[in-house]
């Protein structure tokens, strides 16, 4: 549901946000990794999913051959990539975690510059779960720095923010309209509440839990609070004037 | 107006339970603070405050009297009249159904400044008829999309694309096979006629008696008909009428009622009482009557979207035949009342009509929007039956306008009125 009467003749996700989306998304699996196992077919797949989500945006520009080649090739190296981390045969808890990155990554970005509009929500959607789902895995089985970790993960939900942004929009008022100030806006607010979770993250990881701790206590009643009232604010609520 | 929070920020909080409970069952503090940024995002959804619908909107035409055909650059300027900043406004322009857009695009989006306006245009395409643009729907979002605010604004707006006839009347046009020699058919009318020498057999109460009285001649009198001058523009709206000569261009309904107002336009002090049928999913009927009051009555009409729907009725009433509509019509015309009905002629529905009429001794003017395309054998095939329709009804001494709605509505006219 778009809140608009009609639907725009080319209701693709808009191009800001789907970039930011794949920097980010890109970003949360690199990031969420350790070891040259699991970071070199990542970043072999990345380079791949790069190339096809440009072939994509030319193909929307009327650079029909140059765009459809690049989207084949790109597509090609990222499959390669992807093979080649199976056919290293790493343990399971190492493969899944990666495959798990690997296919999300590769969903979010089919989902993001899709052939279809109709299949962009369904298949960005499952790729960010699959994602958060591998950095959550490598967290525990690859044991990586907090940071890491905590950047990941903040990685993950704002390319959900950035994709579900550039899919609204496309539904709403479609590709050809000029959207750039509300994309930068929000994108821009989503990266200053990022760098916050992050700092925050980071600052409850410092608090002493060894020992009593007021500050320790404070954070908990203080998470626990916003936990409610979150809790409260489900499902949505609708007000018509 | 509407406000909508929206649920989508819920599955960060969804995010951030299941990896903190993950971390519980496994015993994994890290997993314990990855949750955090999930809480984080979540929070920052109820910290934002609901955008105030502050929108001031205006729309400008370089042209709101074009010619059928003629492009029309329509520029929408929107401007936050309020004190705080509105970081996403998704507005969407009422462009009229009819009118299709040719460059740029009627949907927009922008984060507004207080006091902040955007502007974009886009070209519209000018078809027959007046068209009124309809109220701009908008969508306003607080920073964090948990919010959502529909509204509409409006600016009234209207792009009359007309093709004027001048130099013929309604009545000429609808009456041009009626003739000029006024008879004294039946002599059984009121009006004088003539008066002659008494012949026998002539009734006793045509003598003029008085002049017998006076200077002992026998004399009859006549008297005619009173020929009824009226016209009644009829509009054949049923559901196959609701072709088009391709994807986003008009359909032959509206191009009939653009025909009808401006045959309204050209009804002169000498025309009779005008009235209007239509045949659409009902009939609907308006008497015939003069004035400027029923005028504006019949242009009403014409406009009325129950009457003349611009999206073709329910498929369901589709195939009602048209004896129904044409047995409504015979009834209600008074003697020797024109008809003119208007029709693209894609099936046999009107050629019936038109025989029937004829038939009761109407004038009947057929004028048909040419709708037919030469894209395809089949489309071909529907040009060849129009044309063979044409064929038949002035075979069948009815006047027929064949109007490509490319060209003036009075150069067919004249067309048909010479020939």
């Amino acid at each position: 549901m778009t809140g608009l009467p009609g639907d725009p003749t080319d209701p693709f996700p808009t191009t800001v946000s789907a970039g930011v989306t794949l920097v980010a998304i890109f970003g949360a699996c690199l990031v969420g990794s350790t070891g040259a196992i699991r970071i070199a077919p990542l970043l072999v797949e990345t380079a791949g999913l790069t190339l096809y989500a440009v072939g994509m945006w030319s193909r929307r520009r009327g650079h029909r051959l140059a765009g459809r080649s690049a989207t084949a090739v790109g597509l090609l190296i990222a499959g390669g990539g992807l093979l080649g981390a199976v056919a290293l045969a790493p343990p399971l808890p190492t493969l899944l975690p990666l495959l798990a990155c690997g296919l999300g990554a590769l969903s979010v970005t089919l989902g993001v510059f899709p052939v279809s509009a109709r299949v962009a929500r369904p298949l960005s959607t499952v790729g960010i779960a699959l994602v958060f789902v591998g950095v959550t895995a490598t967290t525990v089985v690859g044991t990586p720095s907090l940071w890491r970790s905590a950047v990941a993960v903040t990685l993950v939900l704002l390319s959900w923010d950035a994709s579900e942004r550039a899919i609204a929009l496309g539904n709403r008022v479609g590709g050809t309209a000029e959207t750039v100030t509300v994309e930068l806006t929000g994108l821009a607010a989503s990266v200053v509440v990022a760098a916050v979770a992050i700092a925050l993250t980071l600052a409850a990881a410092r608090v002493p839990i060894t020992g009593p701790s007021i500050i320790g206590l404070a954070f908990l009643l203080i998470s626990s609070v916003f936990c409610l009232l979150a809790l409260t604010h489900v499902p949505q609520s609708v007000d018509a004037d | 107006m509407t406000t909508r929070r929206t649920t989508r920020w819920n599955l960060s909080l969804a995010a951030a339970l299941l990896a903190s409970g993950t971390g519980v069952l496994l015993a994994e503090p890290t997993l314990l603070l990855v949750s955090i940024p999930g809480v984080v995002f979540a929070t920052y959804s109820h910290v934002t405050s609901a955008p105030a619908p502050t929108l001031e909107f205006e729309r400008s035409l370089t042209d709101s009297d074009p010619s059928h055909g003629d492009p029309v650059e329509v520029t929408v300027t929107l401007r936050n009249a309020g004190d705080r900043t509105l970081p996403s406004v998704c507005l969407v322009d009422g462009v009229p159904p009819m009118l299709s857009v040719r460059n740029g695009s009627a949907r927009h989006a922008a984060a507004l400044d207080p006091g902040d306006e955007t502007t974009f245009s886009y070209t519209v395409t000018a078809k027959h008829g007046v068209h009124r643009f309809g109220p701009a729907s908008a969508v306003l979002e607080d920073v964090s999309r948990s919010v959502e605010v529909e509204t509409t604004v409006e600016e009234e707006t209207e792009l009359a694309c007309r093709s004027p006839v001048r130099t013929v009347s309604l009545g000429r046009i609808a009456h041009r096979h009626a003739g000029a020699t006024v008879t004294t058919d039946g002599e059984s009318g009121i009006e004088f006629s003539t008066v002659r020498s008494y012949r026998p057999g002539d009734s006793p109460a045509k003598i003029d008696w008085n002049r017998y009285a006076r200077d002992g001649e026998l004399t009859t009198v006549s008297f005619r008909e009173n020929r009824s001058r009226a016209t009644v523009l009829c509009l054949d709206a049923r559901n196959r009428c609701y072709r088009s000569t391709g994807r986003g261009e008009p359909h032959a309904v509206l191009y009939e009622r653009a025909a009808a107002r401006e045959l309204l336009a050209a009804v002169s002090e000498s025309d009779g009482p005008i009235g209007l049928a239509v045949f659409g999913a009902e009939f609907h009927w308006v008497t015939p009557n003069t004035g400027s009051r029923h005028a504006a009555t019949l242009r009403r009409t014409l406009e009325d979207g129950d009457v003349l729907p611009l999206e073709p009725p329910d498929e369901r009433n589709s195939d009602e035949p048209v004896d129904g509509g044409t047995r409504a019509l015979r009834t209600r015309l008074d003697r020797g009342t024109g008809v003119v009905l208007c029709s693209p002629l894609l099936d046999d529905g009107p050629l019936e009509i038109a025989r029937a009429l004829r038939a009761d001794g109407h004038p009947v003017t057929v004028l048909s929007p040419d709708v037919t395309a030469a894209e395809s054998l089949g489309t071909d095939l529907a040009r060849i039956r129009r044309d063979n329709r044409i064929d038949a009804l002035r075979r069948a001494s009815a006047s027929v306008v064949d109007w490509d709605p490319a060209t003036p509505l009075e150069a067919a006219i004249r067309n048909e009125v010479t020939r």
